[in-house]
Parts: C-alpha cells; structure tokens; sequence
C-alpha cells in the first residue's frame, strides 16, 4: 500500500515546491502585520532598556551629576567617566541607611514570613473549602476571601493604618486592651520589630484567598475513587485529608514552592513604601525600595543601576536553579 | 471469643454502610424533626434572637447609665467667694443637694504639686482630696515609665500658668505662635522627666515655691522632686486664687497616656472614672452571663436536633458530639459578642468617648483666655471645642451661660450653675436597634447552619469547619464594611472612633464633599480613562499576538515565543526603564505614560494562546480552505470564540490599570505638560489623602512639612478619607462579585502554563 501511494504521489501530484524562509514569510505577510508590531515594542521596552545597565558602570552620582541628553541618553552618559566596579563595591560599603545589604535583610525576610505563613495559611484554606459540600456556602466563602486580591494596596494600607493600626483609635489596639492582652496602646506602626510582621499579616491577609485558586483547581483533580476507597477502609476525615489530599497537591506545592523560591528577592516595595514611617525606614527597605529611592529621589543613577543588576542576576540564578532542581524533581518544567 | 469477633465484624460492617451512605442510621431516625418540631424551633430561634435583642439593650441602657448621662459644668463659689469651675457628672448618682455636699469637701482638697527641678522649672501640680494623694501618687509613678507629657508655662503679667499637655511638638509649637499673636508669653518646656521619682509630701518646701515669684530660686536637684502639699483656702495669695480657677480645671483634666496625638480630656475625677469603670465590668459581666446563655440554648438545640435516646450504643459519640457542638457554638457566638463589642459605642465610652479631645491649640487658647480673665478683663469665655461641637460661654458675672448652639441654658444662683456639657453621645436609637437585628440574624444564622447540616456524618469536623470559615469571612470583609461605615457617619463623631459596620451618625456629607471636589473628580475621568485607553488597546494587540503565536505554519512564531516568554524572567529593572520612559521618550507629565509602557504583559498572551490552542485547529483549516485570510480567521471566528477569556484578561488587565498608582509618582506629579492639568489617578489622589493621615496618626514629625500635613488633616477627615476610598474602591467591588468567575477561570487558564 504505502509503495503504491508513493507512486502514485510521485507519479500523479506535482512535487511540493519546498519554500523559502522569506518566501513563506511573505505569504504569511497578515500573521507578520499581527504580531511583529508587539515584537518591535517589546523589543524596544523590554530589550532595549538592559542597555541601560551600562549606568551602574558609570560615575553618575549626585556629585558628579551627568547631563543626560534625552534623545539618546545610554549613548550620551557615555560623557560620563567608566568606573568599573566601583558601584558594585559601593553598594556593600555606603553608609547610607538603610544600607543595601540591610535591604538584602529585609528582602529575604519579608519573603520568607510571607512565603512559609501565606502558603501554610492558602493550604489551610484550600483544604477547609474543599471539604464544604454545601456549593453556595463554599461560593460564597470564595467570593468574600478573593475580594481583597482586587483591592489596590494603597487602599489595603490605608484601612490597615488608618482604622486598624493607629495607635489611638485603631480596632487593633481597642480589641486588644478591651481583652486585657495589652494594657496600654502599642504603636504598631511606629516600632520597627512589628514591621515584618506587619507586611506579612497584611500580605497573606489580601492574597491568602487568592493564592487556594491554584491548590483548589490541584484539588478538584484528585480521583475522587480515592476518597472513597480510603473511607471505605475506615479513614475518617482528617485522615482522608491527610492521606489524600495532601499528597494529591504536593506536585502543585513543590512547583509552586520553587517557583516563589525563585522570585524570593521580588518582595516590591508597593506595601514597603506605603507602610513604613520614619521610625521603621532602616527595616523597612527592600531591595527594590532602595532602588527607586537612590535612583529616582536621590537621581544616584549609577548606584541604582549597581542595585538592581545585583538583584536582576542574582534572580536569574535562583529561577535557573528552581527550573534545574523541579526538573530533578520529576515535576514539571517551569520554563 | 467467637460472639466478640462476630461483634466486631458487624460493627465494622455497620461503619461501612454508615461511611458509604454518609449518614449515620440512629440520626437518620431518630433525629429528624417533624415539621412541628421545626416550626416550633424556628418559632424559638426567633424568640430567642428578639428577646437577646431586648436584653442587650437592656443591658446597655442600664450599665452604661453612668457613662452617658449628661455632663454639667458646675460653677462652684466657695465660701470664701472665690470661684471654681468644675465639670461634674450627676450621673455618678451626685445629687444637686449631694454636690453642695461636696462642695466642702472639694474645699478640703489640697494643692498637690510636684517639681522636678533641673536646668528648667517644671512643675505639675493639681487638686486632689488627701484620700486620693496615694491614687495620684500610684499613678505617676506609672506614668514616669511612659514618655511623659510636655509643660507649657503662660506668662502674663508676671504669672505663670504651667499647662502638662500631651499634644505633638508641632502643635505645641503652632499654637505658641498663636499665643505670641494674642500678646501672651509663653515658655515652652519640653518635659521628659517629670516625676521620676515622687517623694513623701513636703508641704513646706511646696507652699515656699508656690509664694516664690521666680521658681528659679527654688532649683534644686532632679533627684529632689516634691510632692507637697498646699492649703487651697489660703486666699491671701492672689497667685494661689488665680491658679486655683486653673487648677480645678486642672483637675478635670486628666491626661491620658496616650502616645502622641491629642490631650485627652476627662469630664471625671478619678473616683467618677472608678465609678464608670466598675460599671462597664458590670455590663461586661452581663454580656458574659448572655454568651453563656446563648451557649446554654444552642446545647439544648443540638441536643433536640439529635437523638432523645441517650443510652444508645452511639451514646458516647453523641456525647463528643454534643460537646463540639456546644464549643463551636461558643466559639461563634464569642466572636460575635466580640464583634458587638468592637462596634460598640457604650464600650468605648470610657476610653475614647468620654474623654473630650482637645488639640493643642484649642487648649492652649482656653488657658489664654483664663489667663486673660485673670489679668482682669470682663469676660470670661469658654470654648469647649470637644468634638461634640458644643462651646459654653459665660458672661462677666458668669451669670449668663449659653451653649455655641444658641440655646442659652438657664442660669440658677452662681453657686451652683450646671450647663449640660454633652449631648447623647450614644448612637443613635434605630441604629443601634438595627445593629443588634444584625447579630441577632447572624445567631439565627449560626442555628440555621446547626441545623443545616444536622445530617452530616462527622458533624464536628463540620461545625469547626464553618466556624473558621466564617470567621474567616468576617476577619476579610469586616475592614470593607468598617470603611464604609466611616464614610457615611458624621465627621466630628467619626473622629471619636469605635465605628463598627454600621453609622453612628448617618450624613453623607463626605460623599457631597467628594463630588463637589474638583480634583477628585479629574482624577477619577484620569483613571476612567487610562483604564479603557490600557485595557483596548492591550487586547486588541495581545489578543492578535496570541493567534499569531498558535499557528503552527507561522515561521516566526517560535522566536517570537522565545523572545515574549523570556521577559517574564529577563527585566532590565526600575532605572533604564525609568530612563527610558522619563528621557528617551519623554513621556513624563503626559497621559500617555499610562498607556504606552503598559501595553503589552506575556502573562496574559499565554492564557489567551492557551485558550485559543484549545479550540479545534478545524476551524481554522475549513475557514483558510473557504479562501479566508488570517485578518479575517482572526476577527470573525477566533476572536468573538475567545471572548470569555477575552473578558478574563480583560478584567485583569482593567484591575491592574485601575489599581496602579506608582506611575503616577513615578512619572505624573506635575501638571501635564500638554493640557496643563493635573494628572493624579484616583489611587494617587487617595495616597495623598492616606499618607498626610498616616503621619500624623503615628510618628510625630517635628519638621515644617509635618505641621503642615498635621494642619490639612483635620479630625473630620477621617471620613473623608474613607468616602475616597470607597469611591476608589467602588468600580472593583461593584462589579467584582458578577464576574468573579471570570477572574477564577483566568488563574486557572493561567495556571496551566504560569
């Protein structure tokens, strides 16, 4: 058979003519007008800009201000004299406060708070939904916990400083002393040990209902042949939750949990910034948080730029290594 | 042996049919409810949940009694004719004919003054009965562990009037000023030591310092503060009769340890504050007996909801069940009391109610026009700017005394002139009625769940399980409905605080001024407008991109995938872009910063590719053979089969737009550079409002910026505030629970490949 209609194919069809790569293209002329338009912009607004890296090699600082041209700027702070690494060194050494590697500091523990406390309390959640049988409790459950998720931090900071937090009449405070826990009002905002905390409540209080979407839809997927084998061998509730369907989300955990490994150094500084005072400035500043305060307020290009490539690369190595490490793991490839 | 193995087989037997029907066989029959055993349970519930109304509001009435019954303003003229004004409280259960009573014991009141010398001469020093000595005595010792208050001295014409005050150094400092404009000398001393150590009365060394006209001479060392003790009676000492005016006002005020922000103001003395005290415990203590009786009732309904047999063969897990039953009960209804409490007026009001708060600078004037009185002048008027908004005012003679409202409340003979200071100050009658409707329709709603899931097999699993839930919902939604609560109460009476979810006072006063305010509402055509502006034009481009990279045939779709996919890892980080945006392209101060840079996010072209690989490639295929070109396979069979995750990414992309602010400080805090107006989003405008807030809530700022801030924010604006976010808020949350699902299905669409 297959000889035959090779024959035939050969015999009767004329041979496809096989295309060039630019002859393809030109027949392909309305894909090319759909999406070389994206192309080009990301390529100038997500490529273009490395070039800018160049600053952090530069000596542009508040004392040796540079005029930058605004036609061509990463060619023209070419004025500016190579320093080589001396930003690099600058970072470990300024006397700035809060310094940089005191943001590394905060960075990390800001992530890890949120990081162990919001995927533990999104777990917890996910498995209390899960077991609701009744739809429209779960639903509404669902619907009341995503909401903050959607809510703009500014809004959520304004709500925790203002009617929560504040150290006279915040609710905070009030429910506090009316149970006897503190006797007198605690300054919750003011005092630089609560801070971390503080950013983490906050967190996992808007994001903790959004982050079960992801274990729930794991859950949804387990075989339910399993819960009924486990009860049909005895297991009561927890231990249906405990040897089901916590072993039925452990790929999603793993994955997840590498995935947030490698974006550990990616706290923002959105809640940083809005909820930090004078008082807690030192813990307050993340490693983006010092990035656009020397880069935008100080105009410390050079600094900045030092800052954020040391961030950039270091980001690159731990999602490399969370890639290379859920690849050994047998899990799913993240890239 | 062979009855016990055959036992056991069975009952295992019977656990495996109860785990496979889910319903255990003695519930099935011997709990389920006839319908008049419903109705009659209901009936109960309903009952139960009015009479609970009646008996906390009872309860609330009566306890809190003593706490809301009106303030008077007594002026007291001692035998010897000088005058005192005093704020009293009748509610105390003091009498008028009780009150002249006292009166001669006020008198027998001492001059109680204590002194820390040092480089400045700090004095604090007020009126108390001897038996109280111990009580001030105790507590100042407490307060020389806290940052203590800071003295203002008055000086006119060679007096001194000390003032302790708690306000911020930036009040402080605006108000002498003001005082400096009035001609009046005021010397500010920053007082962080007062009595670091309260010594054993020394009446001599007191009454010496008091008759001393310059305090200088009597300097002695810090470790030597006194606490004497003077003879108020002494009328010969002109400076003994001045300040005792001031110091039986003094004496009412009472200066909370409060940190930073404003003096509070206390309408009693320590003993009253007892009084108020005692009676709150009472009230607690009722509300406590209520919980439990509420306890008590939804034991006996979980017990009706289950067998009447108690000695079955289940009784011992009935028994357990019962027993959650019982603590989940208490665990819910404990938090609601909680919450009660938190929304509670009566609760606060010895806190933060009662106390009248004063600024510095109100303050401050008081003590000057006292001041001015005393050097001899006719009138004597006093603001009293508490935030009730009520001022007295008291003619030469002291005869007349009006309230600022316009009612001139009747004198009596002028010793003893009682103005009712304060109004109601509880929250208003229907509220509250409606607040306890709500709990009472939240306990009714804790039975109807009971009773919901009376079936369930391991009803304590369950029971626990809503019972975080629902806490969990209230923990989420309680700051929402908090905000909102605030923005439509009353601005003066907001600033007390202790606002729960519902209005104390109802005024949407904040939300007129937010309309009539010309900023906000540019702001919000901003955001209006970069929001759909973003939104169109991302799709439209997105979208296209999406298609464009599920073609198989596409010779360029694989480095395009590289190229996209590889910016969710590789950024060139805040400054070049920074740069780029600012500089290259010149952008700042102009609208089209919000657009341009956000245009493109792959996270959304990946959910819309992965959505669009998911239909059939059929599609495409017939409609190429029908002769159709990608334009067209595009916009008439991809795009309208790809609305709902259209809609998805949409909604994402719109959040985004709507709820990103640092642009705006990034690159728009000027006017624009094109139409000359002002470009803040609404999120920004709601920063600004936030974060003046935020300073001078938490951190006394001692800079010219921070009084300013302090200045523009003013009590009221805590509305005020909160309406802006409600405004800035509302588009997400009106339409947030309508297209919920859409969000859901884009995670999960997103999850796939995120």
């Amino acid at each position: 058979m297959t000889t035959i209609s090779r024959n035939l194919g050969n015999g009767l069809l004329p041979k496809r003519k096989k295309l060039g790569f630019f002859q393809q293209l030109g027949k392909q002329w309305q894909l090319v007008v759909m999406s070389v338009p994206m192309l080009l912009y990301v390529l100038f607004f997500n490529y273009y800009p490395l070039w800018g890296w160049i600053n952090a090699f530069k000596d542009i600082s508040p004392s040796n201000p540079q005029k930058i041209n605004t036609l061509i700027p990463y060619l023209r702070t070419g004025q500016a004299a190579f320093c080589g690494l001396d930003n690099f060194k600058l970072l470990f050494t300024d006397n700035n406060i809060p310094s940089f590697s005191q943001s590394i500091v905060n960075t990390l523990a800001m992530s890890l708070i949120n990081l162990v406390f919001g995927t533990l309390a999104a777990i917890l959640l996910a498995i209390l939904l899960n077991e609701v049988r009744q739809k429209t409790f779960k639903r509404t459950v669902q619907t009341v916990t995503y909401l903050p998720h959607f809510l703009s931090m500014i809004i959520v900071v304004g709500m925790a400083q203002i009617l929560f937090l504040d150290s006279d009449n915040g609710t905070i405070n009030q429910l506090l002393m009316s149970l006897g826990v503190i006797e007198k009002r605690v300054d919750w905002l003011g005092d630089r040990r609560y801070f971390w905390w503080l950013v983490g409540l906050i967190n996992i209080w808007k994001e903790v209902g959004w982050g079960t979407i992801i274990y729930i839809s794991a859950m949804t997927g387990i075989d339910p042949c399993l819960y009924e084998a486990a009860s049909i061998d005895g297991a009561g509730r927890m231990q249906r939750i405990i040897h089901v369907t916590l072993p039925g989300i452990r790929s999603t955990f793993v994955i997840l949990l590498i995935m947030n490994i490698g974006h550990i150094l990616d706290t923002g500084f959105e809640i940083q910034y809005l909820l930090q005072t004078p008082g807690t400035m030192e813990v307050a500043s993340t490693v983006d948080l010092y990035v656009m305060q020397h880069g935008t307020q100080n105009q410390d290009l050079g600094l900045a730029t030092a800052a954020g490539i040391f961030k950039s690369v270091i980001a690159i190595f731990l999602l490399t290594g969370a890639n290379f490490i859920s690849k050994r793991l047998g899990e799913d490839s993240l890239m | 042996m062979s009855i016990e193995i055959e036992s056991k087989g069975t009952r295992a037997m019977e656990q495996d049919k109860r785990g496979l029907k889910d319903i255990p066989e003695t519930l099935r029959k011997g709990t389920r409810m006839n319908k008049k055993q419903l109705r009659w349970s209901i009936v109960f519930m309903i009952i139960l949940a009015v009479g609970l109304m009646a008996l906390m509001i009872f309860a609330q009435g009566k306890a809190s009694e003593p706490l809301r019954a009106a303030d008077q303003i007594a002026l007291l003229r001692d035998a010897d004719g000088a005058e005192r004004i005093e704020i009293v409280n009748n509610s105390t259960s003091i009498q008028l004919s009780e009150h002249e009573a006292k009166i001669d014991e006020a008198t027998q009141r001492r001059l109680v003054l204590i002194q820390k010398s040092g480089a400045n001469d700090d004095y604090w020093f007020f009126v108390c009965a001897e038996n109280e000595l111990p009580v001030y005595q105790e507590s100042f010792k407490k307060k020389a562990k806290d940052p203590l208050p800071a003295i203002i001295a008055l000086e006119s014409e060679g007096d001194q009037i000390l003032y302790v005050t708690r306000a911020q150094d930036a009040d402080i400092e605006r108000s002498i000023a003001n005082l400096d404009k009035q001609g009046i000398k005021v010397t500010y001393l920053a007082l962080n030591k007062l009595a670091s150590s309260v010594e054993t009365p020394d009446a001599e060394s007191a009454a010496a310092l008091l008759n001393d006209d310059d305090g200088d001479e009597t300097a002695e060392d810090g470790e030597d503060a006194s606490l004497g003790l003077v003879d108020l009676s002494d009328t010969s000492n002109p400076k003994i009769v001045m300040m005792k005016t001031m110091l039986s006002r003094l004496s009412f005020l009472q200066f909370q340890p409060k940190q930073g922000g404003d003096i509070m103001l206390t309408r009693g003395t320590d003993l009253e504050k007892q009084v108020a005290k005692a009676a709150m415990q009472r009230m607690n203590v009722i509300r406590w007996l209520i919980v439990l009786a509420l306890i008590a009732v939804a034991g006996v309904l979980a017990f009706m909801l289950k067998s009447k047999k108690i000695l079955t063969k289940e009784a011992a897990q009935q028994r357990k069940m019962r027993l959650i039953t019982l603590a989940v009960a208490a665990v819910l209804l404990g938090v609601l009391i909680f919450v009660s409490i938190l929304t509670n007026n009566a609760t606060e009001q010895y806190e933060h109610v009662s106390p009248y708060s004063f600024n510095g600078m109100d303050e401050t004037e008081d003590a000057a026009e006292a001041v001015q009185a005393e050097a001899g002048e006719e009138t004597v008027t006093f603001h009293y700017n508490y935030r009730n908004g009520v001022s007295v005012v008291k003619d030469e003679n002291g005869k007349a005394i009006r309230g600022e409202d316009g009612k001139t409340i009747q004198q009596d003979n002028i010793t003893k002139m009682f103005v009712t200071l304060s109004e109601n100050t509880g929250r208003n009658g229907i509220f509250r009625v409606i607040e306890y409707a709500a709990m009472a329709l939240l306990v009714i709603m804790v039975f109807a769940l009971l009773y919901y899931f009376r079936y369930e097999r391991d009803l304590g699993f369950t029971m626990f399980n809503v019972a975080i839930l629902c806490v969990l919902m209230i923990i989420t939604i309680y700051p929402v409905l908090n905000t909102v609560a605030y923005s439509f109460n009353e601005g003066t009476d907001a600033a007390r605080g202790g606002i729960g979810i519902w209005p104390r006072k109802f005024s949407t006063k904040s939300y007129a001024d937010v309309l009539k305010d010309s900023e906000i509402l540019r702001a919000a055509e901003v955001s209006v407008k970069k929001t759909i502006i973003t939104t169109v034009l991302n799709l439209f481009w997105t979208g296209m991109l999406a298609f464009t990279l599920t073609r198989k045939e596409y010779v360029l779709g694989k480095y395009i995938t590289v190229i996209m996919v590889l910016t969710m890892y590789v950024n060139a980080g805040l400054i070049p872009n920074y740069l780029l945006i600012s500089q290259t392209l010149g952008l700042r101060n102009t609208f089209w910063v919000y657009i341009i840079p956000t245009m493109f996010s792959c996270f959304n072209m990946i959910v819309i590719r992965t959505y669009i690989a998911s239909l059939p490639n059929e599609l495409v295929e017939s409609a190429r053979i029908d002769g159709a070109g990608d334009f067209r396979i595009y916009w008439q069979i991809i795009f309208p089969l790809c609305a709902p995750v259209l809609a998805t990414v949409a909604l994402f992309v719109a959040v985004g737009a709507w709820n990103s602010w640092f642009d705006t400080m990034l690159y728009n805090t000027e006017k624009s550079r094109v139409t000359g107006l002002r470009l803040d989003t609404l999120q920004y405008y709601l920063k600004g409002k936030l974060a003046g807030a935020a300073r001078s809530a938490s951190q006394a700022n001692n800079t010219a910026d921070a009084s300013t801030e302090l200045a523009k924010s003013t009590t009221s604006e805590i509305t005020m505030r909160s309406a802006v976010t409600v405004v800035t808020a509302l588009p997400i949350l009106a339409v947030y629970p309508f297209l919920q699902r859409y969000f859901v299905t884009g995670m999960a669409l997103g999850s796939v490949k995120g």
